[in-house]
Formats: structure tokens, sequence, C-alpha cells
């Protein structure tokens, strides 16, 4: 239990998180934005420490700037949400049995059998506790183009929601992600660094 | 021969103040058979000691990086003629130089400059090229340089120049322990980069509109990937794709009416074209399998992309009137990326075989060609002449730009002074 | 008709044989079958056109020589009987002799025309050898001593004929126009006999001159042959060292030609995109010191661009100072080459 709460936890902040900036789902964002001007670019720098303070975690910023840069009428916005990446690592270090990530071959989808303990064992503590969502973020390898990837990602994901199905999680409990090659685990150019890449992490929605 | 010929060095430190994401390009290798050409320094007249840019590198450096031409060392110029009666052509012919530029730049009391060029053919001794710019500002003499590349390089080899263009690309750095991306807008050369976007989050597959005005590209600001469209000028900036599922791949029609697209909404990742008035969209693809990275045919009427239904990825292309569907790439196991030359006769790919290269198909006769040789490489984008290539690679373990010339061995490489740079996009020509 | 006698000769013989046989016969028979086989006979022979004259004219004599005398006084009164039925039979015979007369005339006349022709150029030939000359000498003897035991045997013919007319005017009176028929008939084939011999003879001649001649110019050929190879060995000797000549120029020519194209394609650099197959005329004018007048490009084919001409243009005037002649004479003030770097 105490894993979930934890999970819980990470879910209010980054909901909060979420509200503070983002634009609403299902709404188009449309911004006009101005050029950036050194001032400015220290407000929103200002901003973004106290958005970070306020949520006492980690937060995403987003900076719009224009290739005509010369003016001052500057202004930019700030955008937070979760960083998933972050998190993903915080989950392992409180003693967890079972780490939160699937892992997968070299161009492959299929949750093997050691993985689907891993999802056994989180599907029970969902089925468990019926009010709580997750999110399984997919990732690749470097190689390959990253568009690609980024289908390639998703479709992992998926696998593994297909898997968490299977145990008895509903549908609507289970949000896919995917960021494809762009969030490696290990930044090295090698097998050992690629087969840790290709994941698909657990994460509390 | 192989050469390494850094270029440019010095001018990375001058302006590394504004410019730390400018890029430096190395060339690889130079060809014996480039045709020698004489720069001789810009007349200048004004107030400070020296001009603002020195217009003659700049189209050296130009010149030299199509890899067809090779610039006469500065300080081995016999002379430094001003007018075409100054010219003694039998000093130039002993020396083996086929062209000479020379010209002027001159500042005006408004602060403008007037720039003025002459480009002989010390063969046929005549003047092939005399043009001058007035009224022009200091941010714009580099501009004005790259125009002169322009013609020179048309002059010398009936093909348009694409010296005046710029390229965008994304750069990740480490700042304050923690990455951050940027979404670059800069000249051909790698000078000028400006940001247009800086995030926390990856930014990925800038796409040009035609009017060269304007980016889509894919943002994971909010934790997941959604299609942006953002002016050049920042001044305006939408989301226009953050359906469930992946939003990606984002490619302006040649008409600039229409944006196609990835999404997976619908189940697995499709192809879908956006009509850009009215945001509807329409799927172009049905299938179970990735269907993604789609590019437009020049002409409009098709769409090339990358599908893996036959169990590895293959470029097919598909006929918007009809929805008619046809295979394209039969070489190799793994062909991913499709990238349209602008005569539409060529695509390139990331072709997978002994590791990931960019290859070339040619549509006419169905030849099949690797062309590089650099690691992980990928996003090819052709320059709007289609004599160039431009792509992402890995060197070192640091992620760098490079670009092959079509037809010869040329390659250069663009790197940042630090950081990775990748996800390439050569813009369309600039108004002449 | 002479070719079918002489393509015949067996049946010809036979022909002959057989008359005399039945002449012969006759003789031995009556005198009045005699008569009116003889013109039976004489129809015959004008239908088949064989009959032999000098026989039959001997045949006559003979038998008037040995019966007609005999038998004459004894039956002269039933020849009186018989000569009028005689004298129309004759008149229908000899309106049809007439016709065949006519018609044989035609044939003859044709037929002189031709021998007339053959006879005019066998005689232009007969002057050419003298050995001709001997042998148709002979010949023509033969034929004399024939003529003239012909003529011999006409003679005694004719005495009897008077002794006969004499005897029977009115008899012979009424065979007159058969006899001038015949005899006309009989002096046009003894003439055509002749002529047959003749032509036989003539051809035989004609075959041997012409094998002589042939040999003749055979030889004659031989000796212009060798003649004419003499010649030709001479004329060829001299032909080979003017050559010899004219290549030893023309290689040298050919030789400064292509250093100058070699030295233009040295210079050739393009920047440009020009296919492999991209050729031009490249028409030069210089100096003779090497120095380019004017350059012009033609006759391109259909791979040369518009860069590839002006860059072949820029490959001459870097070549300048174009590569000077082996000898002062050889330079050409304009030079043309095709240009394919």
């Amino acid at each position: 239990m105490n894993k979930l709460k934890l999970l819980v936890v990470l879910g209010v902040v980054s909901s909060l998180a979420a509200c503070t900036g983002a634009p609403k789902k299902g709404e188009e964002a449309d911004m006009n934005v101005e050029p950036v001007s050194q001032e400015e670019v220290d407000y929103a720098e200002k901003a973004r420490l106290e958005l970070e303070k306020a949520n006492s975690g980690e937060v995403n910023e987003v900076e719009v700037l224009g290739t005509g840069a010369t003016g001052s009428d500057v202004s930019s916005e700030e955008l937070a949400s979760q960083d998933l990446n972050a998190r993903s690592q915080e989950v392992p270090s409180m003693g967890q049995t079972f780490e939160p990530v699937i892992y997968f071959g070299y161009d492959q989808y299929i949750v093997d059998d050691s993985s689907m303990e891993i999802v056994k064992h989180y599907a029970t503590i969902l089925v468990d506790n019926p009010s709580e969502k997750i999110q399984l973020v997919g990732h690749t390898d470097e190689r390959g183009t990253p568009e690609y990837n980024l289908a390639l990602g998703e479709r992992r994901a998926k696998a593994v929601a297909e898997a968490f199905m299977l145990y008895g999680v509903s549908k609507d409990r289970i949000e896919v992600i995917s960021l494809g090659e762009e969030l490696p685990l290990m930044e090295e150019h090698n097998e050992e660094a690629w087969a840790k890449n290709r994941r698909v992490e657990i994460k509390a929605q | 021969m192989k050469k390494i010929i850094h270029t440019i060095v010095g001018f990375v430190f001058i302006w590394s103040t504004s410019a730390y994401a400018d890029l430096t390009i190395q060339i690889d290798q130079s060809s014996d058979n480039a045709v020698p050409i004489a720069l001789v320094p810009f007349e200048w007249e004004g107030k400070q000691l020296y001009p603002p840019q020195s217009m003659a590198s700049i189209v050296g450096n130009d010149l030299l990086r199509s890899g067809k031409f090779k610039a006469v060392d500065e300080s081995k110029l016999p002379s430094r003629p001003k007018t075409l009666d100054d010219i003694d052509f039998h000093q130039w012919k002993q020396l083996g130089v086929d062209n000479l530029l020379m010209g002027r730049v001159v500042e005006d009391p408004n602060g403008t400059y007037q720039i003025e060029m002459r480009f002989i053919d010390l063969l046929r001794k005549e003047q092939v090229i005399g043009k001058r710019w007035t009224g022009i500002s200091k941010s714009l003499l580099r501009q004005v340089a790259h125009k002169m590349s322009d013609l020179i390089y048309e002059e010398l080899t009936g093909i348009r120049g694409a010296f005046n263009t710029r390229m965008a690309y994304v750069t990740v750095n480490a700042v304050k322990g923690k990455k951050q991306y940027s979404l670059e807008v800069a000249d051909s050369d790698g000078y000028n980069s400006q940001p247009i976007l800086r995030s926390s989050l990856p930014i990925m597959s800038p796409s040009w509109s035609p009017d060269g005005q304007h980016l889509a590209y894919v943002s994971f600001e909010n934790g997941r990937s959604q299609v942006v469209l953002q002016s050049l000028d920042g001044k305006s900036r939408q989301i226009i794709a953050k359906f469930k599922g992946i939003n990606g791949a984002p490619a302006w029609s040649p008409d600039g009416k229409k944006l196609a697209l990835t999404l997976s909404k619908d189940g697995s990742a499709d192809v879908y074209v956006m009509d850009m008035k009215t945001r509807k969209l329409r799927r172009m693809t049905r299938n179970w399998a990735i269907e993604t990275e789609a590019v437009w045919a020049p002409n409009g009427h098709s769409l090339f992309f990358n599908s893996d239904r036959r169990g590895q990825p293959q470029i097919f292309q598909v006929f918007l009137d009809t929805g008619e569907m046809r295979r394209i790439s039969y070489v190799g196991r793994y062909n991913a990326n499709p990238a349209v030359s602008p005569d539409g006769r060529y695509v390139a790919m990331v072709h997978a075989n002994n590791g990931f290269h960019i290859a070339i198909l040619d549509l006419y006769n169905e030849e099949f060609n690797v062309l590089t040789k650099t690691y992980l490489d990928e996003s090819p984008t052709f320059s709007p002449n289609g004599e160039m290539i431009l792509y992402a690679m890995n060197q070192g373990g640091q992620g760098k730009l490079a670009v092959v010339s079509v037809n010869s061995n040329v390659t250069q490489i663009l790197s940042v002074q630090e950081g990775e740079v990748r996800s390439p996009s050569w813009g369309p020509y600039l108004p002449r | 008709m002479f070719a079918f006698i002489t393509r015949h000769p067996v049946s010809m013989a036979l022909a002959i044989a057989l008359h005399i046989l039945i002449a012969i016969g006759l003789v031995y028979s009556s005198f009045q079958e005699e008569d009116i086989l003889k013109i039976k006979l004489n129809g015959e022979a004008s239908e088949s056109e064989k009959m032999p004259i000098k026989q039959m004219q001997s045949m006559k004599t003979f038998a008037v020589d040995s019966s007609l005398v005999k038998q004459q006084l004894a039956k002269i009164k039933q020849e009186e009987a018989d000569k009028l039925e005689a004298q129309k039979k004759l008149k229908r015979q000899s309106e049809a002799e007439k016709r065949r007369l006519a018609e044989l005339k035609q044939e003859q006349r044709e037929e002189q025309k031709k021998a007339e022709a053959e006879r005019r150029k066998t005689l232009a030939e007969q002057r050419k050898a003298k050995e001709a000359k001997r042998l148709a000498e002979i010949e023509r003897q033969k034929v004399l001593a024939e003529q003239k035991r012909a003529q011999a045997a006409k003679r005694s013919a004719e005495q009897a004929k008077k002794e006969a007319l004499l005897a029977e005017k009115k008899r012979q009176e009424a065979k007159k126009l058969v006899a001038e028929a015949q005899q006309k008939r009989q002096q046009e084939e003894a003439k055509k006999k002749a002529l047959e011999e003749q032509i036989k003879q003539h051809n035989a001649e004609k075959k041997r001159l012409e094998a002589e001649a042939l040999q003749a110019k055979l030889r004659q050929e031989q000796l212009q042959q060798e003649s004419a190879l003499q010649r030709q060995l001479e004329e060829e000797e001299a032909r080979k060292r003017q050559a010899a000549k004219q290549k030893e120029m023309l290689s040298l020519r050919e030789t400064y030609i292509s250093s100058i194209a070699a030295s233009v394609k040295d210079n050739w650099r393009t920047a440009a995109k020009v296919s492999d197959k991209a050729e031009c005329v490249l028409s030069i004018t210089q100096t003779p010191k090497g120095m380019i007048s004017s350059v012009n490009v033609e006759k391109c084919n259909k791979f040369a661009n518009e860069q590839f001409k002006k860059d072949a243009e820029k490959a001459v005037y870097r070549a300048e100072p174009l590569p000077e002649p082996p000898i002062k004479e050889l330079f050409e003030r304009h030079i043309k080459f095709i240009f394919n770097p």
C-alpha cells in the first residue's frame, strides 16, 4: 500500500502542475506571442522559479520567441506540466520489488512472461484501488527515425495496456503516451543503453 | 585528395555573444575539379576602419561549401583590381584563375549601406554579373552576400543557388543540469541562428511553410506530442493537433493550403491531411500498421510515407485523388523517413543496412544509391535547388548535421559548439 | 528451211534414197505412169520441199532415152484421148502450183535476204584469212565440178527433149507450163542447195576463224596484261612514295590538331551538371603564336546543354596559348575538332 500512496501523491502534484499553464485538453491554444528581449527573459526566468516553488516539483518551461528578436516589447509565457522522466526515477528508490518498467527487444513490442509478472503486480494494486489511474509511457532507442519511433513507442505502450486489461484493469483507467526516442534513460550509444531505453514506464496519473 | 578545411571558426568567436547556437561548418572533402575563383576583398568607404561584414569571405565560404569551387587564398592574390580596366588578364591566367569577384561597400550618411558587385570571366575577359544594392541595413549585409553567391553559382552552373535560404533545426543543451530544447532558424551557412522556441521537453520535426514564414513542428511541452504552428516572427502560435495518442510528422503541402500529419486517434498511427482553413481532417491510410512521415510530391497530388504494413518500414505513395497506393522502396529491409527532391525525381530516405544511412532513389530509372557513410543518419531534407541533402547524424556521441551533395561526394558537417543538433529542415527559396 | 534440212540429215537421206528407188521402179514400169508419177512426185516434193532437183532431171532424161521412142507410136492414139483429160488436170495442177510457187517465192525471197546477209558477213570474213580462201576455193571447185556434171546431164536432157519436142510438139507445148515452173523451181532449189553448202562451209570456217581469232586475242591480251602489270607496278611504286610522303604530313597535321584538342581537354573544368555524352565541334581561330582570336561552339549533340557550351569555350581560353605545330608549314589559323571531354 505504501507504493500506491506514493503514486497518489504524485498524481496530485501532476494535476496541480497541469492546471498552472498548460492549455486545457480539447481546445486549441492560440497564443499571440511577441519576440523576446533580455528583460523579458529574466522575467520569464523569475516566473518559472516561482512556479517551481509553488508546485514543489519539476516544471516544464516553454519560451516562444521569434526571428525578428530586436524589439523590446516582448513577453513570454511559462508552461508547466509533469516531468515524467524525473518521477519515474523516484519510484524504484522506494524499495520497489517490481520496477514499474517493461523492456522490449529491438523493434519489438511483445510483452514477455517476466514482464507479465510486473503487469500483474500493478494490475492487482489498481484493481484493489478502483479510483486510481495510470499512464503508460512508451519509449524506443535512438535507432530508426524519430517519427517512426514515436509510433513504435505508442505501440509498445498499447501492448502493455492490453496486458493490464487482461488482468482486469478497464481501458478508461489507462492513458497511453509515447515519447519515442526523445527521452532516453541512458545517453550512451551502445547496446546496453539501447536495451534500457526500449521501455514502457508505468506511472500514476 | 582529402582535406579537412575548418572554415569560419574565427567568425564563430566574433559572433559568440548572441549566437551560441550558430553552426560551425566543417568541409570534409573538396573536389579536385573545383573551379578556382579570385575573391578580391571589397572596397570599403565608411566611418569605421573595417566594414561590418567581409562580403568576399561570405561568398567564398558559400561557394566552397558547394564543393564545386575553390577560392584563391587572399594572400596569394597578385593584385586587387577595382574595375575591369585594372585587370591584367595575363597575370590571372598564369595563376590559373577563371573568375574574379570584386566590389564595394559604401556606408551612407543615414547608416544604410550600398553594395556593388562585379563578377568577371577572366577567360573570356568580360564582366558577366554586375549588380548594386542600396539602402541595405547592417543586419541584411550577410543576406546580400548570399544573394551574390546565388548569382555566381547560377552563372557558373546554370542552377539557381540556394545560399540565400534558411534552415530550421533543434538543439539540445544541458542548462543547469537540465535539458533544454531549442528550435532554431539560421542562414544556410549556419549564421544568424535565432531560437523560435525553447522548451525543457522535446521538440521535433519542423516543417517549413512554402512561403518560408511559418513552421509546423512537434512539441512535447504538455507531456505528450502535439503539432504546433508558429510564425517565424513569433507573433502567432497555434496548437493544431493534440488528439489522443500521437500527433506528429507535420508536412506542409506545396500550395500551403494543407498539412499532412500523423495521428493515432483512430487506432494505430495513420497519415491524415488537414485543410488549413477549415481544419478538417482527411484520413489517408487505414491500417493496423504504423503509417507516418508523410511528405508531399512537388505537384501536391500524392504523398510519400513510411509504412510497416509489410512488417518492416518501407516507403509507399498514396494519391490524394484516388486513394491509390503503391510501394516505392524495395531495396533492403528498412526504408523510412522519405524526402522528395524539388523536381520530384528523387526520394531520399533513411536506409538501414549495416547502420542507418541516407539513400536516394531515382524515380525515373529506379536507381538506388546510398549517399552517406556517417553514423545514425536520419531526417533527410533537400535544399530548394535539389543539389544538396541536409540530414542529422551522430559523430563522437554528439548529434550533428551534415550536408551531402546529391551528385558528388562532398560532405560538410555542421555542429553546434555545445550540445547536440538534430531534426533539420531546409527552408524554401527566399524572394530574389 | 535450211535449218530443217541440216537438222534432219537422216530423214533427208532417207527421202532421197526412197525417191531414187521409186524412180528406178518407174523406169521399169510404163512410160505413162512415169509421167503421172513424175507430176505426183513433183507435187509431193513441193509439199515436202525435199525433192532434189538434179536427180529428178537425170531421172527424166533416163526415162526419155530408154522407153519414149519405143512405145510412143504404139500408143499415140490413146494419148490423144488422154490429152484433154491431162490438160484439164494440168491446168488445175498448174494453178495449185502457181499458188505454191508464189508462197515458195515469198519464202525464198526471205531466205535469200537472210542468206545474202549471211554471205556478206562470211565474205568479209573470208578476206581476212588466206587459209579460208584456199579451202573455199577447193570447195567451190567441187561445187563447180558437180555443176558441170549437172550441166552435162542437162545438156543431154535438152538434146533428148529437142528430139522429143520435134516428135511430139503438141505434147511438149502442153507440158511447157509445167516444165517451166519445174525448171524455175529446180533452179531455185539448186541455188538453195549451193547456198546451203556454202553456209555449211562458212559456218565451219567461221567457227574455225573465231577460234583462231580468240586464240590471237588471248595472246594479245596476255601481252597487254603483261605490259599493263609492268606499268601498274611502276605506278604503284610511285603512288606509294607519294602516299608515304602525304601520310607523314597528314600524321603530323593530325598530331598537331590532336595536341590542340588534348590541351583543351586538359583544361576542361565544369561546375555544372553536364552529360558524359555531350560533344560539340569547336571552331577556333588562332594566331601563329597560339593566341585565341575567336572560339565558336557549333554542331553540338543533344546532350550538350548551354552550360556545357559555355564551359567548352572556357576550356579553349584556359588552354591558351595553344600548342605550336611541329613544322611551321602545318600551322592552321582555323582549327576544328570534336570536343568530348
